[in-house]
C-alpha cells in the first residue's frame, strides 16, 4: 500500500515560489509577453530541490521462534527528501526538443515495527511489541528521457512542458530481523531491542511529466549587467512528477513499492 | 476451650473453627486462648506468610507442643487483617499429661525403623512426637515417627518411644487412585501421548537436549528411568542418586517420547497455573524444584514384575513427599499397560498423558507444604479432594494451550489415561461408585479410610458450587457461580485449603474454612459465600 501526501503548507510554498519567479521580471520592468520559438538550441540546467511528498508501504516478515512462527510488520515511511537534478535538452524542430535528465533523491526514514513473538511455553499465545527502526535510507537515481515543448515568451522567460519515460534505480534499506529481550517469567512481555537491516536494489521503468519555468534575468542585476554571458544564464524552477514502481521483496512477499512523486527543484540554467 | 471448641471425631481432639461468620466475642476469646497458649509455650509459630490474595492479610501456622514435644497433627492457622485476628482454624488436644522423656534414643529408634524397612529404606530421621489417642491408639503415647519406603508403600510408622513397638502406621504415598484390593479390579488408569504438539522448556548440554526446565523460577526436571524398576526403587528409597544422564533427553529437540513430554509440560503448566491464579511461587511458595519420574518400569514387565510394583508403576501415579534429591518430593507417573492388554475393558495409557493427573500429584506437594492434611480418613479425603480440584482446574486453565484436539477440559479425573471414562467424576461420583453425599461416605479401612472415594463428597460440592445442580441424595439445589466465574471458587477453595486447614481437618472444617475464604474474598452475604454454603449443605456436610 502506498499513498501520496502533499501537505497544504507545501503546496502553498510551491505556489508562492512560482509566483515569485514570475514576479521578479515584472519588478524589473519588462512585462511584455509574446509567445515564440526559443532562440537557443541547447539548454542545460543544474538543480537542487525537495521532494515534498511522503509515502508509506508495509511489509510483513515471518520468522521461527520457540518452535512456532512469529512475524513482524514493518510500516515504512518514506519522508520528504533532497533532490539533486540536472539535464540537458536539444531543440529539434520549432518548439520541440528532447532532453535527458538525471535526478537523485535520498532520505533517511523510519519504520514502525509491530511484532508478534511466540511464547516460549504456549502455542498461539504470542506476545506483541512495538518499536521503531530508524536510519533506513531510500535512494532513487532516475534517468528521465524527455520530449519538450518549449515556449519562449520574450527574451528572458522560457517555459517548457515535458514528458517521457524514466528509468529509476531504487535502493531501499529494509528491516530483515527484529531483536527482543525477554523480561522473564511468566514471559508475558518482551522488550524491543533493535533490528537488523538489509539493502535491496531494483531497476524500474516509469514516466515523468514536468513544467520548467526559466527566467534569464541575471544580466539585469546591477553588477552583472556588464557581463554579456549573463544573458545566457538564468534561473529556473522545475515541477516534475515521476511515477514508477519497483517490486521489492519486502518481508515474505514481493511488494510493489511506489517510486518518484512530485519534486520541486530550482537552479541555474544555461542556454546556447 | 469455650463454646467455640467443638468436639470432633478425634478423641480428645478439639477443633477451633472461628471466623467472620461467628460473633466477634467468640473470635476474641479464641484469639486470647491462642495467645495464652503461645505465651506459655504450648503453641509455637511454625510459619508466617503474607497473603498473596488479599492485601494486609497475614497467616500464621502454630503447632502445639507438649513439654517441648510436638503433638501429632495439632496445628492452628490464624489469619490476621492488619494485625487483627480474622479467623482461627485447627485442632488442639486438651489434657495431655504424658511424660516426654523417651526411653529409646533416636539412634535406637532408627534401628527399629530400619528393621521395619526390611529390604526397603528409612527415608527420614526419627522424630519424637506425642501421638494423642485416636482410633486404633487407645491412649496418648510418646512415639517416634519416621517414613519408611518399602518398595510399594511409603509408610509413616509411629513406634512407642519406650518399647519400640509399632503403635500406629499409615501409607503416606499419595497415589492418583486407591491401591486396589486385587489386580482385576484395578481402575488404573491413561504425546505428547496423544500426538498433540506441545512446547517443552529444556536445557541443551553437550549437543543433547535434556528435560530440565530452567525458564520457570522453579527448576523442573523430568527423569526417564527407562523401564528399570530396580533403579526406580533405588531412586525412591534414596539408595541411588539421579544424575543428568537420567534426565529425559532428545538428540534433535524434536521430542517423540509422549510420556516424557507430557510429564514435563504438565509440571510446567501446573507451575504456571499456581502462579497465574494465586501468585504462588511453586509448590512450596519458594520455588522448590519439581521432579517427575517417567518410565519407572517397562510395559512388558507387567507380566513378570511383583504385583505391588504393577500397582504403583504400571497402574498408578503418585507423589512421594520425602523422596528425591534433598528429600523434598517427587512425582512418579505410571507406565500404563501394553496396548493389547486391557483392564476391565479399558486401555491404560501413560499416566503423565493426563494433565489432571500430573497436576493432581503436584497438588499433593502443595498440601504437604501448607495444610499437611494427613492422608487418612477425612483429612486424607480432603487431601485428595484438593488434588482433584487442582487437577481439574489446571486442565481448564490449560485448555487453550492444547493443540490437535487434545486437552478438552472436563470434571473427570484421569479420562486421558484410562480410556474410556477416567477414574473419578465430580459431576456424578456414582459413575465410579463414589459417594456423592456425606451420609454415603466409606467408613472402612481400605485406602487409608477411603480417602480417594470419600474425596468425591468435597469435590462434588466444588462442582456444584461452580456449575450448579441438584444433589442426587439430598435433593438440595445449588445455584452455582457459573463456569465463567469459576475462578471465584478456585480462589475460595485454594485459600481455604492452603491457609486455613490443618493436618487433621475434617469435612466440617473444610466447610467452615471455605465459607471464611468466601467472606474474605467476596464479602459477607456475597454470592460466592451463599453458593459455598449451598454446596456443602447439598452434599450433607454441616
Amino acid at each position: 500500500m502506498s499513498r501520496l501526501v502533499i501537505t497544504i503548507r507545501t503546496a502553498r510554498r510551491l505556489l508562492l515560489g512560482a509566483l515569485a519567479l514570475f514576479a521578479a521580471p515584472t519588478l524589473l520592468g519588462d512585462v511584455a509577453f509574446a509567445q515564440g520559438r526559443p532562440t537557443e538550441r541547447i539548454t542545460a540546467r543544474i538543480d537542487g530541490g525537495w521532494r515534498p511528498a511522503a509515502r508509506t508501504f508495509v511489509g510483513t516478515t515471518t520468522f521461527e521462534a520457540f518452535s512456532e512462527l512469529g512475524n513482524f510488520e514493518a510500516d515504512y515511511e518514506i519522508r520528504q527528501g533532497v533532490v539533486i537534478d540536472g539535464g540537458i535538452s536539444f531543440l529539434l524542430w520549432r518548439n520541440l526538443a528532447v532532453g535527458l535528465d538525471v535526478s537523485s533523491y535520498s532520505s533517511i526514514n523510519p519504520a514502525r515495527l509491530n511484532t508478534e513473538l511466540p511464547h516460549p511455553f504456549f502455542f498461539d499465545l504470542p506476545r506483541t511489541s512495538s518499536g521503531v527502526a530508524g536510519g533506513l535510507r531510500r535512494e532513487e537515481l532516475g534517468v528521465h528521457l524527455r520530449a519538450l515543448w518549449v515556449t519562449q515568451f520574450n527574451d528572458w522567460l522560457v517555459v517548457s512542458f515535458s514528458g517521457g519515460p524514466s528509468l529509476i534505480n531504487a535502493r531501499q534499506d529494509l528491516v530483515s530481523a527484529v531483536r527482543h529481550r525477554e523480561v522473564g517469567f511468566p514471559f508475558g512481555d518482551v522488550l524491543f531491542e533493535g533490528h537488523s537491516q538489509t539493502t535491496q536494489s531494483e531497476n524500474a521503468l516509469g514516466v515523468n511529466a514536468g513544467i520548467d519555468v526559466d527566467a534569464y534575468v541575471l544580466h539585469r542585476i546591477p553588477g552583472l549587467s556588464g557581463i554579456e554571458t549573463m544573458r545566457q544564464v538564468g534561473l529556473g524552477v522545475l515541477f516534475r512528477y515521476v511515477s514508477g514502481s519497483a517490486d521489492l521483496q519486502v518481508g515474505d512477499s514481493p511488494i510493489s513499492v511506489d517510486l518518484g512523486g512530485l519534486q520541486v527543484t530550482t537552479g541555474i540554467r544555461f542556454r546556447f | 476451650m469455650g463454646q467455640y471448641a467443638v468436639a470432633q471425631t478425634l478423641p480428645g481432639g478439639r477443633t477451633m473453627r472461628v471466623g467472620s461468620q461467628d460473633e466477634l466475642s467468640l473470635l476474641r476469646e479464641a484469639d486470647a486462648t491462642v495467645e495464652a497458649l503461645r505465651r506459655e509455650g504450648s503453641l509455637l509459630v511454625r510459619k508466617r506468610s503474607i497473603d498473596p490474595q488479599l492485601a494486609d492479610r497475614t497467616h500464621e501456622r502454630l503447632v502445639q507442643v507438649h513439654r517441648g514435644v510436638p503433638v501429632f497433627g495439632a496445628e492452628l492457622t490464624r489469619q490476621a487483617d492488619q494485625g487483627a485476628t480474622v479467623s482461627i482454624f485447627g485442632t488442639l488436644y486438651d489434657g495431655l499429661t504424658l511424660d516426654t522423656t523417651p526411653a529409646l534414643s533416636p539412634t535406637e529408634a532408627a534401628a527399629v525403623f530400619d528393621d521395619l524397612a526390611q529390604s526397603g529404606r528409612r527415608m527420614t530421621e526419627p522424630r519424637l512426637l506425642v501421638l494423642p489417642a485416636r482410633e486404633g491408639v487407645d491412649t496418648d503415647r510418646l512415639v517416634y515417627e519416621a517414613r519408611v519406603f518399602t518398595g510399594a508403600r511409603l509408610m509413616a510408622y509411629f513406634i512407642d518411644a519406650t518399647s519400640g513397638e509399632v503403635v500406629w502406621s499409615y501409607d503416606d504415598l499419595k497415589t492418583q487412585q486407591p491401591r486396589l484390593p486385587c489386580q482385576q479390579c484395578t481402575v488404573g488408569d491413561g504425546l505428547g501421548v496423544k500426538s498433540d504438539r506441545k512446547k517443552l522448556s529444556v536445557t541443551t548440554v553437550g549437543g543433547a537436549f535434556l528435560a530440565h526446565d530452567r525458564l520457570r523460577p522453579a527448576d523442573v526436571f523430568t527423569f526417564d528411568l527407562r523401564g528399570d524398576w530396580v533403579r526406580t526403587l533405588a531412586v525412591l528409597d534414596g539408595g541411588a542418586q539421579l544424575f543428568d544422564a537420567d534426565l529425559a533427553a532428545d538428540a534433535d529437540n524434536d521430542w517423540l517420547d509422549g510420556a516424557s513430554v507430557d510429564a514435563h509440560v504438565g509440571m510446567g503448566w501446573t507451575y504456571d497455573y499456581l502462579f497465574d491464579r494465586f501468585g504462588r511461587q511453586g509448590l512450596n511458595a519458594e520455588n522448590v524444584r519439581m521432579i517427575s519420574l517417567v518410565h519407572p518400569i517397562d510395559r512388558s514387565d507387567v507380566f513378570t514384575a511383583p504385583p505391588e510394583l504393577v500397582g504403583i508403576f504400571h497402574l498408578n501415579a503418585f507423589y512421594c513427599g520425602v523422596c528425591g534429591p534433598d528429600g523434598v518430593g517427587l512425582a512418579v507417573f505410571g507406565e500404563g499397560l501394553p496396548p493389547n492388554v486391557l483392564l476391565g475393558g479399558r486401555r491404560v495409557g501413560y499416566f503423565s498423558g493426563a494433565l489432571d493427573v500430573v497436576a493432581h500429584e503436584l497438588a499433593h506437594a502443595v498440601t504437604d507444604f501448607t495444610s499437611a492434611l494427613i492422608p487418612l480418613d477425612e483429612s486424607g479425603a480432603l487431601n485428595e479432594a484438593f488434588s482433584d480440584i487442582i487437577g481439574v482446574e489446571v486442565e481448564h486453565y490449560a485448555e487453550p494451550f492444547f493443540r490437535d484436539g487434545a486437552g478438552v477440559a472436563d470434571y473427570l479425573l484421569g479420562e486421558d489415561v484410562i480410556e474410556p471414562g477416567g477414574i473419578r467424576s465430580l459431576p456424578n461420583p456414582q459413575q465410579f461408585g463414589d459417594p456423592d453425599h456425606y451420609s454415603l461416605r466409606f467408613l472402612g479401612l481400605n485406602d487409608n479410610g477411603g480417602i480417594h472415594t470419600n474425596s468425591l463428597i468435597a469435590t462434588h460440592a466444588y462442582y456444584l458450587a461452580i456449575e450448579g445442580g441438584t444433589n442426587r441424595v439430598s435433593g438440595l439445589s445449588v445455584t452455582g457461580v457459573g463456569a465463567t466465574n469459576r475462578e471465584q471458587m478456585e480462589q475460595v477453595f485454594f485459600r481455604a485449603f492452603t491457609n486455613f486447614l490443618t493436618p487433621l481437618s475434617t469435612f466440617s472444617d473444610a466447610r467452615a474454612a471455605t465459607i471464611q475464604a468466601a467472606r474474605d474474598l467476596y464479602g459477607v452475604g456475597s454470592t460466592p459465600e451463599a453458593v459455598v454454603i449451598q454446596a456443602w449443605n447439598a452434599v450433607g456436610v454441616l
